[in-house]
């Protein structure tokens, strides 16, 4: 029997994979909505297709960019087309590496970076320890092109047994101490706008401080399968049944006789 | 003021565990009532004894990034006495402070810490304490 096939040997061995956008339409769709809700937002006197996100730090300042990237989250959030677009950029993917019966997380985030911004930093960490099942997988969606610090660095998989053995140790001291540990075996993740990136979020990842000159705006929601063991981050609070197969119902809705 | 908020990602030693979000609305509305504002939370690792999220806000707070932290609870700080001190010596030495939202309390002051530590002691040793009348 042969168990997985080249996809997901590579999302084994790799711990991502990065592909075009199976839904080119649906990449379109969620640009053109923050866009057109940033124009709004920032009261921008141009066409929305002339926003250039790499450039938004010259239209934002940095202490309103909080503010901004909330209200757009809770836009992203109500709009239903959104999410549906956001999983049918990588609908197939998905069904190969989690499965076909899905949960898929109640919000998703929207992280923007802007250039040397100190306040938007998620230091190395995997989700899995902060509350995350093993069993998740993150679809990161960029708005723009990414590449070095612009981008999210990951821990190679090959690396895990390392870096399990040197965590083990206990000789790290902080956060910071432990990115310096792992310095060197970390990888940034280098990925264009029409692209899709899927990892395994078990490997430890995060992000600098920006510091080429472009704005890095990029999306991220996590998907599991639907009956995989939760954490902390339960169905219901935070993850929303997204595919359910007939059989599933019809075993959901069933009653002995009698 | 600024406070960091501190939350934790795994049961804490009293056997309790609350939702991040609650968490950060405990430590949001604690901040709120004595009119600080409050950074976005830190979550602490869920690996069992593992402080790591705690010493980089220790060495955060060292550097000026903000007054103070703000706890989720009493019952996140580290069980070894040498580890509560770096944090103690380091609020009395910078003029910070620490909050812990779900018991209101606040520590500035050598005395605050004194009556923190007696504290702790008592909650530790409640575990002994029959749970059934
Ligand atoms: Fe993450």
């Amino acid at each position: 029997m042969k168990l997985y096939n080249k996809f997901e040997k590579n999302f084994i061995n790799k711990g991502f994979i990065i592909n075009k956008s199976e839904n080119p339409k649906s990449t379109r769709y969620l640009s053109n909505f923050l866009k057109k809700r940033l124009v709004r937002l920032l009261n921008l006197k141009i066409n929305f297709k002339n926003l250039n996100l790499n450039q938004l730090h010259l239209y934002v300042k940095s202490n309103e960019l909080n503010k901004i990237r909330l209200k757009l989250i809770s836009q992203i959030n109500k709009d239903l087309k959104f999410r549906r677009n956001y999983f049918l950029v990588a609908k197939n993917m998905i069904h190969h590496i989690v499965g076909n019966e899905l949960a898929m997380q109640i919000n998703i985030n929207l992280s923007i970076q802007f250039p040397n911004d100190e306040s938007s930093l998620l230091p190395i960490h995997s989700d899995t320890w902060s509350g995350d099942s093993p069993f998740e997988s993150v679809l990161w969606l960029p708005m723009v092109n990414c590449y070095r610090t612009k981008s999210m660095f990951i821990l190679e998989a090959k690396k895990m047994d390392y870096f399990n053995k040197t965590f083990s140790k206990k000789s790290i001291k902080s956060v910071d101490d432990l990115y310096s540990k792992f310095k060197k075996n970390l990888k940034f993740i280098k990925i264009n706008y029409g692209e899709f990136l899927l990892f395994n979020q078990n490997l430890p990842h995060g992000n600098l401080i920006n510091r080429t000159n472009e704005t890095r705006v990029s999306l991220n929601c996590r998907f599991k399968g639907l009956f995989t063991p939760y954490m902390q981050k339960d169905l219901g609070s935070f993850f929303s049944p997204l595919k359910l197969r007939a059989a599933t119902k019809l075993g959901l809705d069933y009653k002995l006789p009698g | 003021m600024i406070f960091k908020g501190y939350i934790s990602s795994r049961k804490l030693p009293d056997g309790t565990i609350n939702h991040q979000k609650v968490q950060n609305l405990v430590i949001r509305d604690a901040c709120e009532k004595r009119g600080y504002e409050f950074k976005l939370s830190s979550t602490e690792y869920g690996i069992k004894n593992c402080f790591l999220t705690y010493f980089q806000l220790i060495k955060e707070l060292k550097a000026n990034k903000y007054d103070g932290i703000a706890f989720y609870s009493i019952a996140q700080l580290p069980p070894q006495k040498k580890d509560r001190k770096k944090l103690y010596e380091l609020i009395l030495k910078k003029k910070k402070t620490a909050l812990f939202s779900l018991e209101n309390i606040l520590i500035k002051h050598k005395r605050d810490m004194n009556k923190l530590e007696i504290f702790l002691k008592l909650k530790d040793f409640l575990k002994y304490s029959p749970k059934k009348i």
